[in-house]
């Protein structure tokens, strides 16, 4: 294996450490290296957003990102944002409002509209669209999703 | 396999400095370029992988007189989220509101942006209509020493600068624009996020009676590196700004770039492209 | 005979009984799974956007480490597509008609085996 580094991070409130190739993605050491498989890998090159988890509070696309690059921060997947209120709100809404179809993309989709919500409390249709411009559907055509996501917006 | 043998992360400008000194060093600071290139084969690895993005010296935004100095490991999206950027510096935070995804804008930096040199590259060609200079680090005798450039001065083709190798891009300093001064930044692609532009145009002038003084117009994505339009300046200062004028400026606009055709645009319609959209722009202006 | 009353189900939104599951990152897909044991698939893909397949030559391939099987259009003699599919086999044996077209398929132990057009 090429170069080796050793890491230590909060991983989903946990700390954790790994070893990682220097030149392996975040993304990759999610899912290979800790087992978190919700992250996924779409593209591979930060047009899709099905990568999208928080690092430090701040949505990310974990594919352009070295996973050495996690040393002494805090990163959230899908799998640790079970617990959110908001998350949580969002799926119900992506749920009963029929914007899931493959699924695929939906991990990225929720944490990217729960992003949203938090800094936008109650968006118009646009400003949902805007935010999800970084993550791709191939199934639904956005309006389900856009739906959702304001939906789970007029709860607050 | 890479060549990589050494991996750091130094949290002080001397030590990324001294470890630069030893060349053969590949930068890093969000790896929204770094990353794909090496996936793609673009860009390998050299000996040492040096993550700047613990340096404190090359983070914050700040008015230091005159001048705002952007720190080179200023996300795009703390572009944005600086109400003297979003106040003083507004074609920057046009640009920056355009650049790629949320995702992307949260990781990617000012310093890599403007070291990448695309020609296309979306900050490039906001800083010059601002008349940005860069900051370069280095520590060759024991001492840091410093020297500035203006960016235009900096890229020299695309993907390269006059950053030598034991070089660190610190910071991007912008003088405040004058008062009356009004500026416009444009980007076209084929989508409306996530796109690389396919010819890019940023405007800037003093507006007083109706006319546009010292004016300074930038083309991105139809030369090696963005590119001032003299010709198309030339037609704007000084004159009322007017429908003859804007047509002029216009054509000027269109004559004056020699894009190529690649996979993006076909060099006749990135020329349709800057004609028409300098001109949108212009109108833009006008009608203030 | 039993009549199922209108308003059961009919007109009713049903939410898709896997939303839940997928839309909290629990689904497991292919590229999710990793058993012990298992074997890696990987296809080799056209750079070309159209062409005629002269001949495929596997040989090389078949003799990498940890590859164990390497397949192209040949090794399906029988497939009957229908519809939209005849213009898409899974494996395509004489002709390319889109960039990325799939050209040979291999099934390897290791994750990362290569498998590179050498010509």
């Amino acid at each position: 294996m090429s170069l080796a580094v050793e890491i230590e991070f909060r991983l989903n409130g946990v700390v954790r450490r790994a070893t990682v190739p220097a030149d392996m993605s975040a993304l990759v050491m999610l899912r290979d290296v800790l087992g978190l498989t919700g992250t996924k890998y779409g593209c591979g090159e930060g047009e899709c957003g099905a990568c999208t988890v928080l690092v430090d509070g701040a949505c990310i696309n974990s594919c352009l990102m070295f996973a050495v690059d996690c040393d002494g921060r805090e990163v959230t997947t899908i799998e640790g944002l079970a617990a959110d209120a908001r998350v949580e709100r969002v799926q119900r809404a992506f749920t009963a409002h029929g914007a899931v179809q493959c699924g695929f993309c939906t991990p990225g989709m929720v944490i990217q509209a729960s992003r949203i919500l938090a800094q936008h409390p109650h968006p118009d249709r646009a400003t949902i669209q805007r935010g999800l411009e970084g993550n791709l559907c191939r199934c639904t055509g956005y309006k389900k999703i856009i739906d959702a996501v304001a939906a789970a917006a007029d709860q607050t | 396999m890479t060549a990589l043998e050494r991996y750091v992360a130094p949290r002080a400008l001397g030590e990324a400095l001294e470890l630069l000194r030893d060349g053969d060093v590949t930068i890093v600071a969000g790896g929204t370029d770094v990353m794909p290139q090496s996936h793609s084969g673009k860009m390998k690895f050299g000996r040492t992988l040096l993550n700047v993005r613990r340096i404190p010296e090359l983070a914050g935004i700040g008015l230091e007189g005159d001048t705002v100095r952007i720190g080179a490991l200023t996300t795009i999206t703390g572009l944005l989220e600086s109400a003297l950027v979003r106040e003083r510096l507004p074609i920057l935070a046009e640009a920056a509101d355009h650049f790629a995804s949320e995702q992307v804008r949260n990781g990617a930096t000012v310093g890599g942006n403007v070291c990448n040199a695309s020609p296309a590259g979306d900050m490039l060609v906001p800083l010059i209509v601002l008349d940005a200079t860069i900051e370069l680090a280095a520590k060759p005798n024991g001492s840091v020493e410093a020297r500035a450039m203006p960016l235009q001065e900096f890229l020299t083709g695309p993907g390269r600068t006059r950053r030598a190798a034991h070089e660190l891009l610190t910071a991007v300093r912008v003088p405040l624009p004058p008062r009356g001064f009004v500026s416009r930044f444009y980007k076209y692609g084929t989508r409306p996020a996530l796109d690389i532009a396919a010819i890019s145009i940023g405007l800037g002038g003093v507006r007083r009676d109706g006319r546009l003084e010292k004016v300074r117009v930038v083309f991105g994505a139809v030369a090696p590196t963005p590119i001032r339009g003299a010709a198309t300046e030339r037609a704007l200062e000084g004159r009322p700004l007017d429908a003859a004028t804007i047509e002029a400026a216009a054509q000027a606009a269109h004559d004056e770039v020699r894009p190529i055709s690649d996979v993006r645009a076909s060099a006749w319609y990135r020329q349709e492209l800057v004609r028409n959209m300098t001109r949108r722009l212009l109108e833009d202006v006008a009608r203030g | 005979m039993k009549i199922i009353e209108r308003e059961t189900l009919i007109g009713k939104r049903i939410p898709k009984m896997d939303a839940p599951e997928k839309a909290s990152g629990k689904t497991r897909y292919i590229h999710d799974i990793d058993l012990p044991g298992q074997l890696w698939g990987k296809i080799l893909r056209s750079s070309r956007v159209h062409a005629r397949i002269k001949r495929i030559d596997v040989s090389k391939a078949k003799a990498l480490p940890g590859v164990h099987v390497v397949i192209t259009a040949a090794d399906i003699p029988d497939q009957r597509p229908i519809g939209v599919n005849k213009d898409h086999p899974a494996l395509k044996g004489d002709k390319v008609r889109c960039i990325r077209d799939e050209i040979a398929a291999h099934v390897g132990a290791q994750r990362t085996v290569p498998l590179k057009r050498t010509a």
